[in-house]
């Protein structure tokens, strides 16, 4: 168990590392970011000198080899818009972003696994076709134009919802529901085909052999089964959702990290940029490690492994 | 081991059974057409067939534990004097696994990965008896020893995929006696497992046989497995009972060209494991032919075979066939 | 004992009226009927527009579709802030979609299959190099890296292509990785090693083939997603620019005037989830055909 423990986490940090090279490759192919940072009758002196500063005449390993150095003792640039570290800007906005995107996965989590139970359970019924149908179509759906299309009905045409903002529960519900709905179909999709699979299994005709409860093959056995490859998808699907979260934080006006890329793209505030991709990549890799080490508690198998 | 059947009350009744399959595109398939066979006391009765020929659901039915497109369309299932077949759901779930136990094909897959091995010995015993949590772990110890497994406190805690194949067999079995069954169903116990393996499981169970006096009703597509431990054998074929008696009859002087054809392919070299290999394949079950339904099949077929369906008649007082031709079989 | 088939759900006569109902060419009517508009819309787009998608005319701005009140039969969608037709650009935004998808899907298949084949063959460091830059691919959201992209090269099509080629190529190698490993392992390609046959031929003659039908199912999966994506990219303003009609567009433009021309982002909107919707279907469909052991799920 340990060595697996010891293995995610050497992988962890291999993937950050990669994480950090492709930054520092789009960093370079930005082009010659002296001009930016410079008022535009900088000198031929001028420049030299800044070049020299920052380290920008050096061979391209060792400009690496300094960001590389400086992402990890904690220095992370400024942010030219706000002119404060990068870093300050971006744990200001997290807070929003956390708000919005726990909500959303919770909300997928909870309907997604129980409605893929049901849809299990009554399988070839109608419940269990208008669920499979309004699944697929949910997964078809680009979530912005959902939003759009939410915005519409909710607060143009009746009113019910504030447009945009983060103001309170009631300007929550939008932003949460739209960006719940692309996770939502998969963990559906994944929760119907792996209980069906499990109640299918030998292990649970063996148990109605032993004279186990319909109740306790369900509960005890037949969902902790399944839920495995569902615990492995979220680890996926919490990817998606901060993808999503960049676009549904625009639509609503919700101050939180995915809008920040956005008007950092369009002020061209590159550090920010860096830097929440850095944090999000960061954050979803450990969060993926999370997830793995969750397996050892429900799965003997690779706690033994 | 020599009884005679007909003077006790056999723990097992099986009268006139039926069972249908709803096949893909609305066929119905007659995976078993008026089964009658009995399981007396403390003996073992091997059920022998090809697959496809209807033992398995013959056991799943004694369970009452069909898929769910096949059903039961007739007959009755006498378990100690009771028809199962009327039971409640719930009454038929107490009988399950503390009555009658069953032991499935492949122990790699019989058990729940996720939960120690003690764990699920628990479990039958949490559902059936009223037992103290020491009491319980006592009776596991002592069952994982009755089935011949070393060290039983050290294996209490593992799990499954940390186990052999034969060890796993060993506890599938221990937890199928674990509430003292009167009867154990084995669905091909060992064929999943090495040739070595399986003579230790087949000792196993003739072991809890002789030591519990469990009846057993082992079901098997091998003849040299049935002649290890059983006492009387039944053979099917698509569906229906072809011949049935002491297992030494059998051998001696099969009654049925197909049981021969069997005990000839099971008895070559390789034995074991071998799947028995018969000229032919078995016919239709949703749509059979009249008459004998081995007669496309048999090298002793006549005109009458094809049209008539022979009845099974008593050829001696315990042993039956249904053929025309049973007393000329060669041995 | 394999008599635990699934019970069938209807009658012989039933299922085969259903079949010929469903089915078009062997291909399934729905997905096709779904798909079709769109590949015909980008292929002959100039021949079916009724007005020039450019063409401004602020006469006629903001036009409700024809069945409304001041609707206009020659404006059978209605017409956007410039009164520019809007029928005839979805018409162009089809054609936007098409190359857009076809490209990238085309590309990333192409190069995920070859790293795929050769991780899953060879395996040691090319796979190990693979599964790294999968597990980085996997950290990274798409939108992100489009931003990250967006923000080295700036906004439009070639931001687009390279990114949604760099968020597939990966799924598609890691799949395919697999599927090499599981058939390296069968007889026959073990037996072209034994037999010596060249590593060349046993990729194209037996790996290839037998890789063809996951290729097929994934690329038409991925198809249906990079319109999401493109549509996304482009909504969010790192993508096509305007004045452009591509369909993520609409949406945007449509977003300002939410309250006054609902129709644009609407029809815009369903033109993606229709379109994508078909390539879903087709790819659910297609994975049954090709692993017939699935269908019960």
């Amino acid at each position: 168990m340990l060595n697996y423990i010891l293995k995610r986490l050497g992988l962890a940090a291999i993937t950050i590392f990669g994480v950090l090279l492709l930054i520092f490759i789009a960093a370079r192919a930005s082009g010659d970011v002296t001009l930016l940072m410079l008022p535009q009758d900088a000198t031929d002196e001028m420049i030299a000198a800044f070049r020299a500063q920052h380290g920008l005449d050096q061979p391209v390993i060792v400009q690496f080899w300094q960001f590389l150095m400086g992402m990890l003792g904690g220095d992370f640039g400024t942010s030219l818009r706000y002119q404060r570290p990068a870093i300050e800007v971006i744990l200001q906005r997290l807070p929003a972003t956390l708000e919005l995107t726990l909500s959303a996965f919770g909300l997928a989590l909870v309907l997604g696994v129980t409605l893929g139970m049901l849809s299990a359970y009554w399988r070839g019924s109608v419940f269990d076709r208008v669920i499979r149908v309004v699944a697929i179509m949910l997964q078809s759906m680009p979530g912005f134009w959902l939003a759009i299309m939410a915005i519409l009905v909710f607060a143009v045409t009746l009113g019910w919802l504030p447009t945009s903002g983060r103001n309170g529960f009631l300007s929550l519900i939008m932003p949460a529901v739209t960006l719940a709905t692309f996770p939502l179909s998969g963990i559906l999709r994944m929760t119907r085909s792996s209980i069906l699979e499990t109640i299918e299994s030998e292990y649970v005709k063996f148990l109605r052999i032993k004279g186990v409860p319909e109740s306790t093959i369900l509960w005890r056995h037949a969902l902790r089964n399944a839920l495995i490859p569902v615990i492995a998808l979220c680890g996926l699907q919490l990817g998606n959702l901060m993808g999503g979260a960049v676009i549904t934080e625009t639509i609503f006006n919700w101050p939180g990290l995915g809008s920040l890329m956005i008007e950092s793209f369009v002020s061209r505030d590159y550090p920010v940029i860096q830097v929440g991709v850095l944090f999000i990549a960061t954050m979803l890799i450990l969060l993926n490690l999370a997830v793995d080490l969750l397996f050892c508690v429900v799965d003997p198998r690779i706690r033994y492994a | 081991m020599s009884f005679d059947q007909t003077t006790i009350e056999p723990l097992l009744a099986v009268s006139d059974l039926s069972v249908e399959i709803e096949g893909r595109e609305g066929r119905t398939v007659r995976a078993a057409r008026g089964l009658s066979f009995s399981v007396g006391k403390g003996r073992v009765m091997g059920v022998i067939g090809e697959s496809g020929s209807g033992k398995s659901m013959t056991a799943l039915s004694v369970m009452r534990l069909l898929p769910r497109a096949a059903k039961v369309t007739g007959g009755r299932v006498m378990f100690q004097g009771e028809d199962l077949l009327t039971k409640s759901p719930r009454a038929m779930r107490s009988l399950r696994g503390r009555a009658i136990g069953m032991i499935l094909q492949d122990p790699s897959v019989s058990l729940d990965p996720l939960y120690s091995v003690g764990d699920q010995i628990d479990e039958a015993l949490r559902m059936h008896a009223r037992m103290g949590k020491a009491e319980r772990h006592a009776r596991a110890v002592e069952l994982l020893t009755s089935v011949g497994i070393p060290s039983p406190e050290d294996r209490l805690d593992q799990y499954p995929h940390e186990m052999s194949g034969g060890m796993l067999q060993r506890v599938v079995a221990a937890i199928a006696i674990a509430l003292n069954p009167a009867l154990l169903i084995a669905d091909e116990p060992t064929t999943a497992l090495d040739p070595t393996i399986q003579v230790q499981v087949l000792d196993l169970l003739a072991g809890l046989r002789d030591r519990l006096g469990i009846s057993i009703l082992l079901i098997t597509h091998d003849f040299g497995v049935a002649a290890h431990i059983c006492d009387d054998i039944m053979v099917m074929y698509a569906g229906e009972v072809v011949e049935m008696g002491p297992v030494r009859q059998i051998f001696d002087r099969p009654a049925h060209p197909y049981t021969r054809a069997l005990m000839h392919s099971s008895g070559a070299p390789e034995g074991g494991n071998r799947l028995p290999t018969i000229d032919g394949s078995p016919p239709d079950l949703a749509d059979l032919p009249p008459g004998c339904a081995f007669a496309q099949r048999c090298p002793m077929v006549q005109p009458r075979c094809r049209a008539e369906a022979p009845p099974r008649r008593a050829l001696t007082p315990d042993h039956s066939a249904a053929c025309w031709r049973s007393e000329e079989i060669p041995a | 004992m394999t008599t635990t088939d699934a019970p069938p759900l209807t009658s012989p006569t039933l299922r085969r009226a259903k079949r010929r109902l469903t089915t078009l060419f062997g291909l399934p009517i729905i997905p096709v009927l779904l798909l079709a508009p769109m590949v015909i819309c980008g292929l002959f787009g100039p021949w079916i527009w009724p007005h020039d998608p450019l063409g401004i005319s602020f006469g006629i701005r903001l036009l409700p579709p024809p069945w409304l009140e001041g609707g206009n039969w020659s404006y059978i969608l209605g017409t956007d802030q410039f009164g520019r037709d809007l029928f005839s650009r979805l018409i162009e935004g089809a054609r936007i979609a098409l190359i857009v998808s076809t490209v990238s899907v085309s590309v990333a298949a192409v190069i995920g299959t070859a790293v795929g084949m050769m991780a899953g063959y060879y395996g040691g460091v090319i796979d190990m190099i693979l599964m790294r830059i999968v597990d980085v691919k996997m950290s990274i959201p798409p939108v992100l890296l489009t931003i990250l992209i967006g923000a080295a090269l700036g906004g439009g099509l070639a931001t687009i292509l390279i990114s949604i080629i760099l968020v597939f190529w990966a799924d598609y190698a890691r799949v395919i990785r697999g599927e090499t490993l599981a058939l390296k392992r069968t007889g026959y390609v073990q037996l072209a090693k034994v037999a010596n046959v060249s590593d060349r031929r046993i990729f194209l003659r037996h790996l290839l083939p037998n890789l063809a039908p996951t290729c097929i199912v994934l690329m038409t999966l991925q198809f249906g997603a990079s319109l999401v994506i493109e549509a996304a990219i482009t909504f969010i303003g790192l993508g096509i620019q305007p004045p452009a009609s591509a369909w993520g567009l609409l949406v945007a433009d449509g977003r300002t005037y939410l309250s006054t021309a609902w129709w644009i982002p609407t029809f815009a909107g369903l033109a993606i989830a229709l379109t994508a919707l078909g390539a879903n279907l087709l790819g659910d469909w297609l994975r049954d055909y090709f692993d017939p052991k699935l269908k019960k799920r």
